[in-house]
């Protein structure tokens, strides 16, 4: 567990975070000591990068704004050159606790999947949404669960650890429009494995969502458009699971 | 119809237009030779009776192989000015064309029009349309392209520069009396 951890990388992407993003980082500080820290900074307008720095941050600064997937994969990238072997993901804006990143690492020991998800659908006393939300997810999961032959009940999360296999395959390619549910679909194509394991998430301390209501159910439609062109597309096979273990990554 | 009102008097305006916008900056400078000329040629049908007769029923084809030839030279000029590139130049160059094609040969719009059974006008439009649609495809492609190369190029330099910052750093730690010194010196 701890061996884990101490081979992990934290990455958070941020936009405009300035409020959200220095109580996030004494939190982790709190539960993982030692863990260390990378602020994606995705052209914030506010002062998210400073903060970040005097949070005791690495600090990747985009100079222009490209959207969640593309700063996840600036920070894959990062995390390859690097050499770490596990990089986690958490959002900057409070929904996912540094607590549930104990919870990430002893189910990715316990399983020795590529991916482990944290998932707010396992978990009882996790913060719940709207109706409408919830519906959009709900089709989604098992959308996607019939896609990937691999029950998926929250396609949305971005509380992920990924290995060193799955972070090189994202830092040479990562769907860019909506990462989560496309990636979950590609990787299975690609051989890889995936679990979820249950994670209490909070109501964002900062911010709102861009989902509610009806542009939920909108969502869920856009997703699944583009769950079906992915499907259409060829995958590049040079990254596959048997092809980058036999590489000797 | 009287040919002044139908030519003289636009041909006089467009004139006016031209060489006012002669005398502006260097850049709308075309445009306005492209005025005073068409502006010139109205005021001289309006004149000649003869040249009405003449033009008359070749108005749409004089109309279309101005607006070709007009728009061939803005093109030619573009690409000349390393104002536009070559590929993206062809398209736009292979529009004017067929409409120059369309101007000095009739037969062959003649034939669209037999084939598809819309009337003169329509038929060109639809050529027209067709290249725009095109062209506008043509420049989705381009910008899907430039939409990748611009992620990569702004993740290499969030990279590039946390590496600076990491090596400044550990260059601090290691000389700190240097630093202070250079930090002094500014």
């Amino acid at each position: 567990m701890a061996e884990l951890l101490s081979q992990s990388i934290l990455l958070i992407p941020a936009f405009n975070e300035e409020e959200a993003l220095p109580p996030l980082l004494v939190e982790i500080r709190e539960h993982c000591p030692g863990l260390k820290v990378v602020v994606i900074n995705d052209a914030s307008q506010d002062r998210t990068c400073e903060v970040a720095r005097a949070g005791g941050a690495v600090v990747l600064d985009l100079p222009v704004n490209l959207g969640v997937a593309g700063a996840m994969q600036a920070g894959f990238r990062w995390a390859v050159q690097h050499g770490y072997r596990y990089a986690i993901r958490c959002d900057s804006d409070g929904q996912h606790p540094p607590a549930g990143i104990h919870k990430l690492v002893a189910h990715m020991e316990e399983t020795g999947v590529d991916l482990v998800i944290g998932s707010r659908a396992l978990c009882e006393n996790s913060f719940s949404n709207s109706l409408a939300r919830r519906i959009g997810i709900g089709y989604l999961s098992v959308f996607l669960s019939f896609i990937c032959r691999h029950k998926v009940t929250d396609p949305t999360s971005g509380f992920q650890m990924v290995n060193h296999l799955l972070m090189y395959y994202f830092a040479h390619e990562y769907p860019s429009d909506y990462p989560e549910p496309e990636s979950l679909a590609l990787l299975r194509r690609q051989g890889y494995t995936f679990s979820e394991v249950g994670v209490p998430f909070r109501a964002r301390t900062a911010g709102t969502s861009s989902l509610h209501g009806f542009s939920s159910l909108y969502f869920a439609v856009k997703v699944t458009f583009a769950l079906m062109i992915d499907r259409a597309r060829s995958v590049d096979q040079a990254y596959s699971r048997s092809k980058l273990e036999a590489k000797g990554l | 119809m009287n040919p002044w009102l139908s030519y003289g008097l636009p041909g006089a305006v467009m004139l006016l237009v031209g060489l006012v916008l002669f005398g502006q900056a260097r850049s709308v400078r075309l445009l306005a030779a492209f005025f005073t000329v068409i502006g010139f040629l109205l005021i001289l049908v309006a004149i000649f009776p003869g040249l009405q007769r003449a033009v008359l029923p070749n108005q749409i084809r004089l109309f279309m192989g101005l607006i070709s030839v007009t728009h061939l030279f803005i093109t030619m000029e573009a690409v000349r000015r390393n104002r536009l590139k070559e590929r993206y130049a062809l398209l736009w160059i292979g529009t004017g064309l067929v409409l120059f094609a369309f101007a000095v040969q009739p037969n062959v719009i003649a034939w669209l029009v037999q084939v598809t059974g819309m009337h003169y006008t329509s038929a060109i439009m639809l050529v027209v349309f067709s290249f725009l649609l095109l062209i506008a495809f043509h420049i989705s492609l381009v910008l899907s392209q430039y939409e990748n190369e611009r992620r990569k190029f702004s993740q290499k330099i969030a990279l590039l520069e946390a590496r600076i910052e990491g090596l400044e750093k550990s260059e601090r730690e290691r000389n700190p009396e240097e630093d202070q010194g250079t930090t002094a010196k500014r």
